[in-house]
């Protein structure tokens, strides 16, 4: 039989990188324990087996019958005919410090012996036993070398580290003299980023499995995370092991996708809120984040910016705990109602209406006297609302207004809402104010005092407020004998 | 490493567009690749000055109707052409200037406001069309970084707090708040900085006051002296009937500036009473000033645009506009 040296299939390579083969590399397979990396190789083994490959398998962790019987669907005579197993620990009347490069050695014996038979048939190609190529589908054409170390990290304990990197790059150029295709496993942990990151650069790429339990069910996952010479999308690819000891391979799994540009992330991913941002990606978001608002975490980015004019209110006093759940929301239901009725609300204005739970918050997209004629007309309605009540249920009022953007959202439940710096702002505003106050911020209290005369007598400037996160603020109040509260708002520690 | 800049302002006509096309052009005489983008998206003007009709518009890349290669404009030439007076321009080392257009048709325009033709959502939902064309913008960026090899990429932004000016403030790295001496202007950009560039800054954007207009030169164009004049970075003189006037220079330390002027009996910044607005806002929004382009009548009231930085290198307007990388390079 007749065997090339050229490209050699690993398993699941169809998925993994979307072709059938690579060219012969030398990989190391990285995965926590227990993730499946000794099935994998085994896997390979019998692949490479079954497809006329010659294999080598190095274990510090088998002895002979234990590897025999891991591969006891292979016959005897092939697998004494077409593979050789190597437990360097066993060399005996050997210098434990002499084991590995021993272990090279024979390596190099049995490559060398096999090339040489190839030779004597035909030059360049290997020829291995006859028997073997009755058992092939594919025919002799196809057939390589293979190696399997599994695993460094029991050859790391026994022999230390100096050792296993001398052997390792020793068999990386043994393998490229001679074109072998060979999978090392190493354990990684939190303790040895350093060893697998030293060791990892001696390889031509990396193979990756990881482990995972949801809901007391494993999954494992696979991606050829790097190949060297081969420009490639690493993807997890599922992939689970049979009651016969198999692998089968599953669909692409979606590696992390950053949130913001929603294309896959191959390096290191940066995480904020759980989220995963390609690194360059994370700063650009803050800065819509901010800009638009940070709960966009939760509803994603905003689509449109509105400028309108904002009336924020809220009910004084409403979290009193003398008071009744039922007896709160009386006092919403009225307060809603009494607004509902008041004209400037009727207007024919496009606006924006948010609940806020002990008030609202109303946007006028186009007229800027709107929300000061609302608070006007809800403060007379209020007057004589609250002379026909008792103390306890009198509706006490706190209006914040403002000029400003808002951007679009969608929210939990995929409804449009708003948020934003003209909002905040209101907000903000009417958190200074007691009750009856109408504070005003400056951009609007100074484009109606500019619009009318009445205003100029009504709106009277307060002074400069500190709001949260240390903003300045310029106040206007709104009052006369009729509405507002001519005292000045006491000034709050934020 | 790749610098995006973006020129932005609180409202139209502060020049925006004028300084980033002459920014552009200039940067890449020095040698620089340099890709301005137009993303005065509601108003684009660009195009006027350089008086070339792309077959793709920044647009048709948004909707993914164009690729990067459809969009750009090698404008290269444009830098090495002729001037007016028949001198060739050099470009120094091998600077490429690479513009990519907005599309100024009214459908076009109410396509990007609106976010509709992308399959975007009905009433009362959010039309993600419109996220998806940020996606695309951001997209843009990374490819002109990384497949483009860009040193620099400048924006021209649209004015005030709107979708795509915030997108693009987003996606630079350094922001121009450009603004010309009024009190609108002023306080405007007082307020706009209050509401957003805080979000910018606290996240690794520069920003800078980039004033505009600040001084009135009535010269007629024929009187720079283009051969004398040169188009260093230094501070500018040029001449008139004899006369040396010196523009107004800015003086730009940590978060302090002045405005001084020598002149000969030019008004200046200081005697209009805009010096100690300029550094109380300067103060409040947190921002130093990173040059102070006086105003030139000749650009001013000229009837077409055109690349004054290019066409008259000798023109102080062309000095500051050095100036002004000078000081973006030191950033």
């Amino acid at each position: 039989m007749i065997l090339f040296f050229h490209q050699v299939r690993i398993p699941g390579i169809s998925r993994l990188m979307n072709r059938d083969s690579i060219p012969d590399s030398m990989l190391l397979l990285t995965g926590t324990a227990g993730s499946g990396k000794s099935i994998y190789c085994r896997q390979f083994f019998l692949e490479g087996i079954n497809h006329g490959d010659y294999c080598i398998y190095v274990s510090s962790t088998l002895t002979d019958k234990q590897y025999r019987s891991q591969f006891n669907s292979i016959s005897e005579i092939d697998l004494n005919n077409n593979s050789k197993f190597i437990n360097p620990y066993y060399y005996k009347d050997i210098d434990p410090s002499k084991k590995l490069s021993i272990t090279v050695d024979e390596i190099r014996g049995i490559i060398t012996e096999i090339k040489n038979s190839s030779n004597k048939k035909r030059p360049g190609r290997f020829d291995i036993k006859p028997e073997i190529s009755k058992n092939k589908d594919n025919g002799p054409e196809g057939s390589s070398m293979l190696l399997i170390v599994d695993s460094l990290t029991h050859l790391l304990a026994i022999f230390g580290e100096k050792a296993v990197e001398t052997f390792v790059t020793d068999i990386y150029y043994l393998l490229k003299m001679f074109e072998v295709e060979a999978i090392f496993t190493l354990t990684t942990s939190s303790s040895n980023e350093y060893e697998t990151n030293r060791l990892s650069s001696i390889f031509d790429g990396i193979l990756e499995i990881k482990l995972e339990e949801r809901n007391q069910t494993f999954t494992r996952n696979i991606r050829l995370l790097s190949i060297k010479g081969l420009h490639h999308n690493p993807t997890w690819i599922r992939f689970d092991i049979t009651s016969e000891g198999s692998l089968t391979f599953g669909e692409h799994l979606h590696s992390l996708v950053c949130y913001l540009c929603k294309d896959p992330i191959f390096d290191v991913p940066v995480m904020y809120s759980d989220l995963p941002f390609h690194s360059s990606h994370l700063d650009i978001y803050m800065k819509l984040a901010g800009a638009y608002g940070f709960h966009i975490v939760e509803v994603g980015l905003a689509s449109e910016v509105i400028n309108a004019n904002f009336f924020f209110v809220d009910i004084v006093g409403l979290s009193d705990p003398s008071y009744s759940v039922t007896k709160q929301r009386e006092k919403i239901e009225n307060l809603n109602n009494l607004i509902i009725s008041c004209d400037a609300f009727n207007q024919d204005d496009k606006k924006i209406i948010l609940p806020t739970g002990d008030g609202m918050v109303i946007g006028f997209l186009l007229n800027p006297e709107l929300p000061i004629q609302l608070s006007i007309q809800l403060h007379q309605k209020l007057r004589d609302y609250n002379a026909e009540k008792s103390n306890g249920d009198v509706i006490g009022v706190r209006i914040g207004l403002n000029s400003g953007s808002v951007f679009t959202v969608n929210d939990v439940k995929n409804n449009q809402n708003y948020w934003g710096p003209g909002i905040i702002l209101a907000r903000r505003i009417m958190d200074m104010g007691n009750n009856l106050h109408i504070l005003i911020a400056d951009i609007l209290a100074e484009a109606l005092i500019a619009l009318k005369d009445e205003y100029k007598t009504s709106i009277k400037s307060i002074g400069t407020y500190q709001v949260k996160h240390g903003q300045s603020i310029k106040l206007y109040s709104a009052f006369s004998k009729d509405f507002g509260n001519p005292e000045i708002p006491a000034r709050k520690d934020f | 490493m790749s610098k995006c800049i973006a020129f932005h302002s609180y409202k139209g006509g502060t020049g925006k567009t004028t300084i980033a096309s002459n920014f552009a052009a200039l940067l890449a005489k020095k040698g620089y690749n340099v890709f301005l983008l137009d993303l005065d998206v509601y108003a684009p003007s660009m195009q006027s000055y350089f008086k070339k009709e792309p077959k793709k518009w920044i647009n048709d890349y948004l909707y993914s109707n164009a690729e990067l290669d459809d969009i750009l404009l090698d404008l290269t030439p444009t830098i090495s052409e002729k001037n007016y007076d028949g001198a060739k321009n050099k470009n120094h080392g091998n600077g490429k200037l690479w513009v990519a257009f907005s599309n100024s048709k009214k459908e076009e325009i109410y396509k990007l406001e609106g976010g509709t033709g992308g399959g975007g959502g009905g009433a009362g939902k959010q039309d993600t069309s419109k996220i998806q064309l940020l996606r695309r913008f951001i997209l843009l960026r990374e490819h002109l970084i990384s497949q483009y090899d860009a040193d620099y990429i400048i924006i021209d932004t649209s004015p005030g707090i709107r979708y795509w000016s915030i997108n693009a403030l987003a996606v630079a790295d350094t922001l121009f708040l450009t603004l010309k001496m009024g009190d609108l202007d002023i306080e405007g950009t007082r307020k706009m900085a209050d509401e957003i560039y805080g979000s910018f800054t606290k996240f690794g954007a520069k920003s800078y006051l980039l004033l505009n207009r600040v001084d009135g030169y009535c010269v007629p164009l024929e009187s720079f002296d283009t051969k004398r004049l040169s188009s260093s970075a230094s501070t500018t003189g040029n001449t008139k009937a004899g006369t040396t006037i010196t523009p107004a220079t800015t003086n730009l330390t940590d978060n302090t500036h002045s405005i001084s002027s020598e002149r000969s009996g030019l008004p200046t910044s200081r005697e209009h009473g805009y010096s100690e607005v300029i550094q109380t806002l300067s103060n409040n929004v947190r921002m130093n000033v990173i040059s102070a382009i006086p105003c030139y009548c000749d650009i001013q009231f000229s009837r077409r645009e055109y690349l004054t930085a290019l066409e008259h290198p000798g023109h102080p307007f062309a000095s500051k506009v050095e100036e002004l990388i000078k000081s973006m390079e030191a950033i």
